[in-house]
């Protein structure tokens, strides 16, 4: 068969599937662009080169002049990290400062140590207990004051015993007495409390910050005034009891001279 | 002529009628759905429009843009500055920071010298073996010599007298007087122990403050005012020790008070019975 009538043939036996792909590839396909005529060259380069001035004069200038206010921001941002780091809060000073803390509280569990060390000396069954009672630092001990007391020294005379007079100077110096001692064992559980406290404040400080160390040290200043308050209240008990033990004296005293003139009295009486 | 007519006609008829009408509606869908051709390129002087366009834009827009964040950056430029002239000039000026340092150097040496001499002048007094023995161990601030420092004690105020010298009660109070004086001195010598190691952090913190920095002296203020809450704590120990020898000196002058009064007592009794 000639070669054209074969071709055709064969187009005709597969004309369906030609005739849709060819309607496919006709839909599909893009439309043919309208080709650039007469291209204006010279007004591109011209608006091109517009922009391009454009960005020379206004952008490159700003940005040169932000790029230089950057670097000097920069330099200045630097310099203060560095003097914070070298000067203000150099890590090896902070490293040493808190080691300090660590040492000064190692000295002052010694010294804790050192200040609950038994001193205790009575010999004697009674003053062992009072004596027991006194150096206990423990506050709920102090109702036992009393008994252990009066086993001690004896209660008030008896008003057969006594006069009014020499009973209520007793009673009232047995009371200063009593009340001393048990300030005492509650000033010695104050003590006791305000070292707890320094030790928590002291290991707080140790793993402070530098920012956060004056935080510690404002609660460490609280404690030192709420401690001298104490301190003064106490020395206000030494005071006050050393008052009553003048008065205690001046008594004496008094009751002498009216001895004394009641013994005269008496005197002239048995002459007469 | 016979070929065209044979093609035409196998559209109209079976299979390729089917075919045609389903690439008919195809070709709808698609020519109803798919998307405009785009115009194809624009001319020079759009072109030049939109570049001015872009100029205006570029010069009115950014470059005032620029302009404003130039002058922001500016202005943080002058803060950072004027921070910095602040902190290294007025808050932490380095002059001023080693001058503190000197400050605590030049204490130290002026000062801790002479306060320790001052400190350690001996004040001992006693003449005889006994108070001197008891002298000394009173004041070296030991806190392990409490049985020794017992028995020097004892042999220099006298030990408890026998049951049988003295009256039960006054023994008992007299052994309670001895120990309180006891305990007191003790703690004294306790206190003087305390009183070293609290020279000694008060030493080391002095040490380290010659050389902190401005951020680390907070930790030093900090232990300094931890260290004196125990001070104090200590202070009021010596206090109650104070008032424990203060009430028994009281309560023992009461107690002869009481044995008088008991005495006056049994001696009007003896005489009433006497003249019976």
């Amino acid at each position: 068969m000639d070669p054209k009538w074969r071709l055709l043939h064969v187009l005709w036996e597969h004309r369906t599937k030609f005739l849709v792909l060819m309607l496919i590839m006709s839909l599909v396909a893009p439309p043919p662009a309208r080709a650039q005529f007469g291209i204006d060259w010279g007004a591109i380069v011209a608006a091109i080169n517009s922009i391009g001035s454009a960005i020379t004069n206004t952008i490159a200038p700003a940005l040169r002049a932000i790029n230089g206010a950057l670097g000097t921001l920069s330099n200045l941002v630097s310099s203060i990290q560095a003097f914070f780091t070298n000067i203000v809060y150099p890590q090896a000073a902070i490293n040493r400062a808190q080691g300090l803390v660590g040492a000064v509280q190692g000295l002052y569990t010694q010294i804790q140590a050192t200040s609950r060390v038994n001193v205790s000396s009575a010999t004697l069954a009674n003053p062992q207990q009072l004596e027991q009672v006194l150096l206990s630092r423990n506050p709920m001990n102090v109702p036992n004051v009393t008994a252990n007391y009066q086993t001690l020294y004896q209660a008030v005379p008896t008003p057969r015993a006594a006069s009014p007079q020499t009973r209520d100077l007793v009673d009232m110096n047995d009371a200063a007495a009593q009340a001393a001692m048990k300030r005492a064992i509650a000033i010695d559980a104050i003590a006791d409390t305000e070292m707890q406290a320094a030790d928590r404040i002291n290991t707080e400080l140790a793993q402070a910050a530098p920012g956060t160390a004056p935080m510690i040290e404002a609660e460490a200043a609280a404690w030192l005034v709420r401690a001298n308050a104490y301190t003064q209240s106490a020395l206000g008990d030494v005071v006050r009891l050393r008052a009553v033990t003048l008065a205690n004296s001046g008594a004496q005293l008094k009751f002498n001279s009216n001895n004394a003139a009641q013994i005269r009295q008496n005197a002239l009486d048995s002459m007469k | 002529m016979e070929f065209i007519r044979r093609f035409l006609s196998s559209f109209l008829t079976g299979k390729g009628r089917s075919s045609v009408a389903i690439f008919l509606a195809m070709a709808l869908m698609i020519g109803l759905v798919g998307p405009p051709p785009a115009k194809a390129q624009i001319g020079a002087i759009a072109a030049a429009a939109a570049a001015a366009a872009v100029v205006a834009f570029i010069t009115n827009t950014i470059g005032a843009l620029l302009g404003t964040s130039n002058g922001l950056l500016s202005d943080i430029n002058r803060f950072f500055q004027a921070l910095v002239n602040l902190w290294q000039q007025v808050v932490y000026p380095i002059a001023l920071i080693n001058q503190a340092r000197l400050m605590v150097t030049q204490l130290i040496a002026q000062f801790r010298g002479l306060v320790t001499a001052i400190d350690n002048v001996s004040v001992r007094s006693a003449t005889l073996p006994n108070p001197t023995a008891l002298e000394g161990i009173m004041r070296n601030g030991s806190v392990a010599d409490f049985g020794q420092f017992d028995q020097v004690f004892r042999t220099t105020f006298q030990p408890l007298p026998p049951a049988a010298n003295i009256n039960p009660g006054d023994r008992q109070r007299v052994d309670m007087s001895d120990a309180l004086a006891m305990d007191t001195l003790k703690a004294v010598k306790a206190s003087d122990h305390v009183v070293q190691q609290t020279l000694q952090a008060a030493q080391m913190i002095e040490d380290e403050a010659a050389q902190a920095a401005p951020g680390t002296a907070a930790f030093l203020a900090g232990a300094g005012l931890v260290a004196a809450v125990e001070n104090q704590a200590m202070m009021q120990r010596m206090l109650a020790a104070e008032l424990r020898e203060e009430a028994a000196i009281l309560a023992h002058t009461n107690a002869i008070r009481k044995r008088q009064a008991d005495m006056a007592g049994q001696f009007r009794q003896d005489a009433t019975t006497l003249f019976k």
